[in-house]
């Protein structure tokens, strides 16, 4: 009798259980949206389950310790939600302030909306690159402040030819310096050629032009094309960045530049 | 008699109010000469230094200042960092909230404004001049026996500039000579009153009489005013004096473990590596609609400023290892940014706790938008070292195990005995004794790690980058725009509109090149500089 019992339990757990880490459909995106903050915000592994797929610690594990993203991201969906739809079928969930939207799109299946987890590894890797490419063209404006500060510094009226010094020269972008000493005008991440912020940099040899006052030419590329990076760029003198798609062979077609010709295919960032 | 003194006083103001219109109109676009300068420092040139830099940079924020003075005005008990923290919300500059921990001062600044404004853009558009006019009325007052070391402040004469001066190429030749003020005691700080027309000897310029402004009436440092320097009573403060003049580089400084210990809102988030210590830049997205002199001109030159301070911390210069260079001059400093996170983070707890739709409209934007300076940060530093250790792994694969283990069989013994014996004892002391940066700073570094770190989710993060809008449009446009046949070289035609539907946002955009008529040019180094001269400047992207 307890044994009979006891399996009819069993059976009912073995039942149930399937149904509750199944992935879940929901009638709105807003409804598979709210699903999912508030498993997030209860740190509940089932709710969390319920809307990704049993296998959604891969793409959200949420930690039971502190964790500043599931908090940020709480305060931010409090502040502010959206659904942007794109298209009939897919929809993506805005929070905040700033435009985020969820690195997982809320997908129309047969019965109804659920996350599609499938999508998050590239979604990130887009961002990853987007980022990275902000971040370079900034390096890019970045080296030619240190070019500039260089020259007022210890330069003395000239821009330096080499971005690492020689050893116990100032004759570069970078030298060491002792603890309590001014910086050198550009930090040893940018200056030994990367990576840095997933983009590799490297300084044209110096020519007649930069004998003659102007700064060399500045690259900068991803040090894995569609990766970290898709853009190639370079900057001169007076801080215009440029920049082109150099394809997947982008690190070794900068290695043969000896000589900057911006031709119009190289795009003007504003 | 009272009333007829009061009366009389009432017009003195009114008097000094219209002195300083000599040193110009508004849209005036000539430098501040000499004499016009000295009439402007001369009201502060005796503070001690720490509270003059405070002075200049907040009155470079005259609208803030106008308002501050009222509100100490209101709450005429209120001073030191108590009252600082009483103004936290106001939207000033961190540089006028903590001049209200000196009701003397601010009260003093709200008396005159346009002295204010002048003394600001003086100082915005000539920063040496300005040092150096101080210097000119300090030492003045030092030969006319008004300035030395007394029990409240220590005044001390520096003949020779510190060994890491650099002189910049074109910038004025250092002073013979700078004075130093300080405070006695740094946590407590007198506020001299002195009227310039008697400190500074026969004042040197007749024709420029210094800008005076006497205490208002009724206040409670009125004093009247003789030949001496009265340096009314201390101000108890441990946070709310951060700035510090450099005479010899003629700049500002800003202690940023103190800036950010009182301004928990506006932390700076960019440390220069090697002092702990960063440039004071003022930020022209705070001047509200007060003018510059020198109009538009001057915003554009000053905000061109403040992008490259903003792109300091693209240099390649890790941020955690300043930080731990920091720690390392200081430990306090560690424990006290751990404190501001901790702060932070608490906000953010008790926001999620009450996490109801009801509630979600009392959550602090203020406490969010600070947060997002501070995580933006930590996440790109994540980022970098992840990337950089992929990469590494990567590296690592490639390399040739058998070449190497060739190359190091093939060491030559003997010349590595040789080396070892002619190691001069001398170099490696001084080796020892200029410790070298990269390396304490990775010792720092590995120290500081102690501490829990917040386990990272991914697939949530970003969500408070100001550019995360940017960020995601940009990654899609350039991941779209490599949609073309294998293998071939991207060669967009000339003239072709970008993919990007969005032109104009608070990111600068991606324009194409107008026109083929650029074509193929000949082989140049760099594009010239002439055409690019009026690229228009982004705006400031403070992340």
């Amino acid at each position: 009798m307890i044994k009979l019992a006891l399996g009819a339990a069993l059976g009912a757990l073995f039942a149930v259980a399937p149904a509750a880490f199944a992935q879940q459909a929901f009638p709105t995106p807003l409804a598979a949206a709210e699903a999912l903050v508030d498993g997030v915000a209860r740190h509940d592994d089932d709710a969390i389950a319920r809307t990704l797929g049993k296998d959604h610690a891969k793409f959200l594990p949420v930690p039971r310790t502190s964790s500043e993203d599931v908090t940020t991201f709480l305060a931010s969906w409090a502040e502010a939600r959206r659904i942007v739809p794109a298209g009939d079928a897919k929809a993506w969930l805005e929070v905040g302030r700033y435009g985020w939207t969820l690195p997982i799109p809320i997908v129309k299946g047969t019965s109804g909306w659920s996350f599609d987890v499938s999508a998050m590894a590239d979604e990130l890797r887009t961002r990853r690159i987007g980022r990275n490419e902000l971040d370079a063209i900034q390096v890019m404006r970045a080296y030619v402040d240190a070019q500039d500060e260089y020259k007022a510094g210890e330069g003395r009226g000239r821009y330096a030819t080499r971005l690492v010094a020689a050893p116990g020269k100032r004759d570069g972008l970078y030298w060491p310096s002792k603890v309590g000493t001014p910086p050198s005008p550009l930090g040893p991440y940018v200056a030994k050629g990367g990576p840095y912020e997933g983009y590799r940099f490297r300084q044209l040899p110096a020519t007649d032009a930069a004998a003659a006052g102007g700064v060399p030419v500045f690259v900068g590329w991803p040090a894995k094309w569609d990766d970290t990076g898709v853009k190639t760029f370079v900057v001169d003198r007076d801080g215009v960045v440029r920049q082109k798609d150099l394809g997947p062979e982008s690190a070794a077609r900068v290695r043969e530049m000896s000589v900057y010709a911006p031709d119009a295919s190289w795009q003007k960032i504003d | 008699m009272t009333p007829l003194l009061a009366r009389l006083r009432r017009f003195i103001v009114v008097l000094a109010c219209f002195v300083p219109a000599v040193a110009g109109a508004q849209d005036d676009y000539r430098p501040f000469s000499k004499e016009q300068i000295d009439q402007l420092t001369a009201q502060v040139a005796l503070f001690p230094d720490a509270l003059l830099s405070q002075v200049l940079m907040a009155a470079t924020y005259p609208a803030d200042v106008a308002e501050a003075a009222l509100w100490s005005r209101a709450n005429p008990d209120e001073k030191g960092d108590a009252a600082v923290a009483l103004v936290d919300d106001k939207p000033w500059d961190p540089s006028v909230q903590s001049l209200v921990a000196f009701p003397q001062v601010i009260v003093m600044m709200g008396e005159n404004p346009t002295w204010v404004k002048d003394l600001g853009d003086a100082f915005l558009l000539q920063p040496e001049d300005v040092m150096d006019s101080v210097q000119r009325l300090r030492t003045a007052a030092q030969r006319a026996g008004n300035l030395a070391s007394n029990e409240h402040v220590n005044v001390t004469v520096e003949s020779r500039p510190p060994a890491d001066f650099v002189q910049v190429v074109g910038a004025p030749p250092p002073p013979p000579q700078v004075i130093v003020i300080e405070q006695r005691n740094p946590q407590v700080v007198f506020v001299p009153m002195y009227n310039p027309v008697h400190m500074f000897g026969p004042w040197m310029w007749p024709a420029f009489p210094p800008v005076f402004i006497p205490p208002p009436v009724g206040f409670w440092w009125h004093h009247p005013i003789s030949t001496g320097i009265w340096w009314g009573v201390g101000v108890g403060v441990t946070h709310a004096i951060w700035g510090h003049p450099h005479w010899w580089s003629r700049r500002v400084t800003i202690n940023v473990h103190h800036h950010n210990r009182i301004h928990v809102r506006h932390p700076i988030d960019r440390w220069d590596p090697g002092r702990g210590d960063v440039n004071w830049s003022h930020r022209p997205d705070r001047r509200r609609d007060i003018p510059y002199r020198g109009g538009d001109r001057t915003r554009d030159q000053l905000q061109r400023r403040a992008d490259r301070v903003d792109r300091e911390q693209f240099r390649g210069r890790d941020v955690d290892r300043s930080r731990a260079e920091q720690a390392l001059r200081d430990r306090g400093v560690s424990t006290d940014r751990d404190a501001l996170r901790d702060r932070n983070r608490d906000d953010l707890r008790r926001q999620a706790q009450g996490l109801d739709p009801g509630r979600s409209r009392e959550l602090d934007r203020g406490a969010a938008r600070d947060r997002a300076q501070s995580i933006d940060r930590d996440a790109a530093r994540d980022r970098a070292q992840n990337i950089d250790r992929d990469a590494a792994r990567d590296r690592a694969q490639n390399i040739d195990r058998g070449a190497a283990r060739d190359r190091a069989q093939n060491i030559d013994r003997d010349a590595a005995r040789d080396r070892a014996q002619n190691i001069d004892r001398g170099a490696a002391r001084d080796r020892a004794q200029g410790i070298d940066r990269d390396a304490a700073l990775d010792r720092a570094r590995a120290a500081d790690r102690g501490g829990s770190r917040d386990q990272r989710v991914p697939a949530l993060q970003g969500v408070d980058h100001r550019q995360a809008r940017q960020e995601i449009d940009r990654g899609r446009a350039s991941r779209e725009s490599i949609q073309r046949p294998a293998g071939a070289p991207a060669q967009r035609p000339a003239g072709t509109p970008t993919q990007r539907p969005r032109g104009a946002e608070a990111r600068p955009a991606q324009g194409q090149r107008p026109g083929g008529a650029q074509g193929q040019r000949p082989q140049v180094q760099r594009p010239s500089g002439a055409a690019q001269a009026n690229r228009p400047q982004g705006g400031s992207r403070s992340r």
